[in-house]
């Protein structure tokens, strides 16, 4: 399996949790709102867009009437693959966090 | 409905417009204006200006890292299909490579050469300060003469009166000179002789002693690192003393590091210039030319014409000359190494290689082009469909261009293998000492790699272009011809044919004139003549020492002199005559000569007689002199006539028939001898042409005798003129052909790439004709017909260039030799005969294929 960096697996899971309203500004509002941190629209882009080649996400262009003025948005969902490579993610994540107990520091 | 909603700034737009992926622009843009509506929507529209500008900024590296990796996905793309293609056409990549790397291989040695030349005498601190100064004498005769050779007092007075000058330095060494301690003596070492300010004028870093006093005291030297090492071992030499030529010790104060190769000066070690008037040290005062060399150290931003005028008037003042007009000129020390102040000098030579060099290396991208150009209706096809898979044309001028920057950058590499292979040739050709190891300097690394990147633009920019101007339409229904562009690959190989020629002819002319040098008539007979350069001892034992070498059957004679006749360049001007014109300023070259000077050279003695010993007379006031100065004294019997030479009165007793005491860029000038028959330091010995090896041995023995360390070799007056006078034609010759050489090869390669091409196009026709009846050797001519046609007419374009190249080349001499019609004939037919044999070769295979093979297909 190709190792995921953070971004990208945040990335899936915001899509993931984001269902059908998966769309570059969703998922940065969701990025943020798990782990408080505002991504730039730039630096959301270029894993997501690489994902899309790699065959993790499709795209399915729509018109919304009245949220963005009649832009067209560009939605992304899981493929196949984004699903297991999502699951391979968390097989792989609670296999290293096995028997992990919060360490306790003597000073 | 739609909303009334707001639009980016214009400048932000403009902006993202270049940055973002063109695909997803227009959803990216959407985004932005998203975000920008809602801030607009909940704070202040100038807060939301300022912070939409935040987000611009911010997301700026992150589109920027997406361009990259895309890009670098592209290029492990393009780099697959390069090589794909380099494996896919085996007989076409072989050419390219091995011509490019050719061609790039003589640019990187000739790239190397250039830098290493144009280092010489940077290491000096105060480089762009010193200067050389030299005269410059002007005779009434209209003609002028440059002196390199300065005077005793110059330096001094120079530095007392002109406040330009800094500092100024006298400089001179010499060879003949032997160093002694105790037991161990060395001959060959270079003794440099010079004032105390040398070191200040000039930076040679100092191991051991100060360079303030090093050579204050007159019996003082300074050794390099390596002469400390031969005479001292790992003694420290500091203190101790040597012999000068077994008559003066001098004590070590100080040793320098060795001197760098790229050094004008040159030396083993440097002895105060006082040295040379010992043991009273009495300066002489006058002001005659001698062989010495003044240097000096001008303030910072100086205008050199400026204080040549100054220096003129200061010698003219001090010296008082009669006749001549002298003038003074600067000659800095950065150019000493390239420039000569006669004009030309080692640039020219440098120039003239790097030209060639070039032109080798657009003979083999000419190929590249014309190779690539051929084989498009391969490639047409890959075009047809990238373009309608959607790529652009500059995506494929990128693909195209890429491609040939790759094959140049992996010939660089071949390049700098064949560089390795032949450096020490090289090496041994020029006398130089290159090596990879200046790859770390940044200059050449930077250098190499920019010859690389240019032949890989100069070969693949017309390619490119021409590649991706495919219509697809056209390409993909089988519309695209061959022979649309050919003639452009006409004009190509006519143009490489043509530089080819005319390196052909350059170097027989040049190979021709260096023929013309070595077997013309001197004046003397120059076969079986032996010189030898003896040291101070043997010179004051000449007469036993001339006896010993006369005691062989086949030594037919032997004399001395000061100077030898391959170059003479020391001129009188005091002389006088009855009838001379008053203050008009001539001038005379002139030697000291011993007896049997003209029977050794087998000069002929037109009138009077040659010097004698049943002559007392002759060593004081007898002048032999040559045609050209009777001439110039205009004299009807210049025997017996009175003569004045350096003061002092004499007689005319001979003319000598003229001859070329100078090389022959020189005309014959007027001549005067005297003689001298215990002064020179040159011996000739005229030898028997038969058995020549024996009496070399019985020379060698002789002088052994009387020099038993002296690694001096007796050499032949020829030998002389091949390697010290005419070196630069030499090397010139040499490596012209070796150039010449290649570009012919990387022609032919080119032209037998070409020819495979078009025969294979063409097979489908063979096999028709020779099934109509066409004979073979129809078909050889009517694919070798086009080939002949291009080299017949690169001929006639290479002749006029290669002539008016050749009358500038011959121009330098004043004896050269005639160049007729017969070698631009000659040179023509041999460039001919390569590229038809080229060409027959793969007509021979296309007419040769048995038809059926070739039409079964259809």
């Amino acid at each position: 399996m190709k190792n995921f960096t953070k971004k990208e697996e945040q990335i899936l899971l915001a899509i993931y949790h984001l269902g059908n309203e998966a769309y570059l500004i969703s998922i940065r509002e969701k990025i943020k709102k798990y782990t408080g941190k505002y991504y730039s629209v730039g630096t959301i882009y270029a894993p997501l867009n690489r994902l899309h080649v790699y065959g993790y996400l499709t795209v399915s262009v729509e018109k919304p009437e009245t949220s963005s003025g009649g832009k067209p948005i560009k939605y992304y969902r899981l493929t196949k693959k984004g699903c297991a490579a999502l699951k391979a993610i968390k097989k792989q994540n609670e296999l290293m966090w096995k028997g992990f107990d919060a360490p306790v520091f003597e000073d | 409905m739609r909303r009334n909603y707001i639009k980016l700034p214009r400048l932000g737009f403009w902006l993202l417009r270049r940055v973002l992926p063109r695909q997803d622009f227009i959803y990216l843009n959407g985004n932005f204006e998203d975000i920008y509506e809602n801030l607009v929507h909940s704070e202040r529209r100038f807060k939301a200006g300022i912070w939409i500008w935040g987000e611009i900024f911010k997301s700026l590296p992150g589109f920027l890292c997406a361009a990259l990796y895309w890009r670098m996905m592209m290029f492990r793309n393009d780099f697959i299909m390069t090589l794909r293609n380099i494996r896919k056409h085996t007989l076409h990549s072989a050419i390219n490579i091995a011509g490019l790397s050719l061609g790039m291989g003589v640019c990187l040695l000739i790239f190397l050469w250039v830098q290493n030349e144009f280092g010489y005498d940077r290491f000096h601190v105060n480089r762009g300060e010193i200067a050389q100064v030299y005269s410059e004498t002007q005779y009434s005769s209209g003609s002028s003469q440059i002196f390199m050779g300065s005077y005793f007092p110059l330096a001094k007075v120079l530095k007392r009166e002109c406040p330009e000058v800094m500092n100024a330095v006298r400089y001179e060494f010499t060879t003949g000179l032997s160093l002694r301690r105790g037991e161990k003596q060395f001959m060959n070492d270079i003794v440099g002789l010079a004032d105390p300010t040398f070191f200040d004028v000039f930076s040679f870093p100092f191991i051991k002693g100060k360079p303030e006093t090093a050579l204050k005291e007159n019996y003082s030297v300074v050794l390099t690192e390596n002469m400390a090492k031969k005479y001292f071992g790992s003694e420290d030499p500091i203190g101790k003393t040597l012999t000068l030529d077994n008559e003066l010790d001098i004590q070590v104060t100080g040793v320098i590091e060795n001197v760098p190769p790229q050094s004008s000066l040159q030396f083993d070690c440097i002895a105060p210039y006082l040295l040379r008037f010992a043991p009273d040290f009495k300066e002489p005062e006058h002001w005659g030319g001698n062989p010495l060399e003044t240097y000096v150290l001008l303030h910072k931003n100086t205008d050199h014409v400026d204080v040549e005028k100054k220096i003129t008037s200061i010698v003219e003042k001090h010296a008082q000359w009669e006749t001549a007009k002298v003038t003074f000129h600067l000659h800095p020390l950065l150019k000493k190494h390239l420039y000569s102040p006669q004009g030309g000098g080692l640039i020219q030579t440098l120039v003239i290689f790097s030209a060639v060099a070039l032109f080798v290396l657009f003979i083999a991208c000419i190929n590249f082009m014309n190779l690539s150009t051929a084989k498009a209706v391969t490639r047409a096809k890959e075009v047809g469909v990238r373009k309608v898979v959607g790529a652009r044309k500059s995506d494929l001028i990128r693909q195209f261009f890429g491609e040939s920057l790759m094959l140049s950058l992996i010939t660089l590499v071949i390049a700098i293998a064949l560089l390795a292979a032949f450096l020490p040739t090289f090496n041994e050709l020029l006398d130089e000492q290159l090596s990879l190891r200046f790859l770390f300097k940044p200059v050449v690394a930077l250098g190499f790699l920019g010859i690389a990147l240019f032949t890989g633009a100069l070969a693949g920019i017309y390619p490119a272009l021409y590649l991706s101007s495919f219509q697809p339409g056209c390409i993909l229904r089988r519309m695209i011809r061959t022979g649309v562009k050919s003639s452009m690959r006409k004009i190509l190989v006519v143009v490489q044919f043509s530089l080819s020629i005319i390196m052909i002819i350059s170097t027989v002319v040049v190979f021709k004139q260096m023929g013309y040098v070595m077997s013309t008539d001197l004046g003397f007979d120059r076969e079986n003549l032996v010189v030898l350069q003896m040291s101070q001892s043997t010179q004051r034992q000449f007469e036993p020492f001339r006896n010993d070498l006369l005691n062989h059957p086949q030594v037919v004679s032997t004399t001395r002199s000061l100077q030898g006749p391959w170059h003479i360049g020391s001129t009188v001007s005091a002389v006088d005559w009855d009838g001379k014109v008053p203050d008009e300023s001539v001038s005379m070259h002139w030697d000291y000569v011993g007896y049997d000077y003209f029977k050794t050279f087998d000069m002929e003695i037109i009138e009077g007689r040659a010097f004698s010993k049943e002559f007392p007379t002759d060593q004081k006031e007898a002048y032999i002199v040559n045609e050209e100065a009777v001439k110039l004294m205009d004299m009807y019997v210049p025997v017996g006539e009175r003569l004045s030479v350096f003061r002092n009165e004499g007689k005319i007793i001979g003319v000598v028939k003229n001859f070329n005491f100078q090389p022959l860029y020189h005309q014959i000038k007027p001549f005067v001898f005297m003689l001298r028959p215990d002064t020179g330091s040159l011996a000739y010995v005229r030898i028997r042409p038969e058995n020549i090896s024996g009496t070399l041995e019985h020379i060698r023995n002789t002088f052994t005798k009387f020099e038993p360390d002296s690694l001096r070799d007796p050499m032949f007056f020829n030998d002389i003129l091949t390697r010290y006078i005419y070196t630069s034609e030499q090397q010139t010759g040499k490596i012209s052909s070796y150039f010449t050489i290649l570009a012919i090869l990387i022609s032919c390669l080119g032209l037998f790439g070409l020819a495979a091409f078009i025969a294979e196009r063409r097979t489908k026709e063979i096999g028709i004709r020779k099934v109509v009846g066409a004979s073979m050797k129809d078909v050889v001519f009517m694919l070798s017909k086009d080939f002949t046609k291009w080299v017949l007419l690169s001929n006639v374009i290479a002749w006029p260039v290669a002539y008016f190249v050749m009358q500038k080349f011959l121009e330098k001499y004043a004896f050269r030799t005639s160049i007729g019609i017969e070698v631009y004939v000659l040179s023509g037919l041999a460039a001919f005969a390569i590229a038809l044999l080229t060409v027959t070769y793969q007509a021979l295979r296309a007419a040769r294929a048995n038809p059926a093979d070739s039409l079964r297909y259809e």
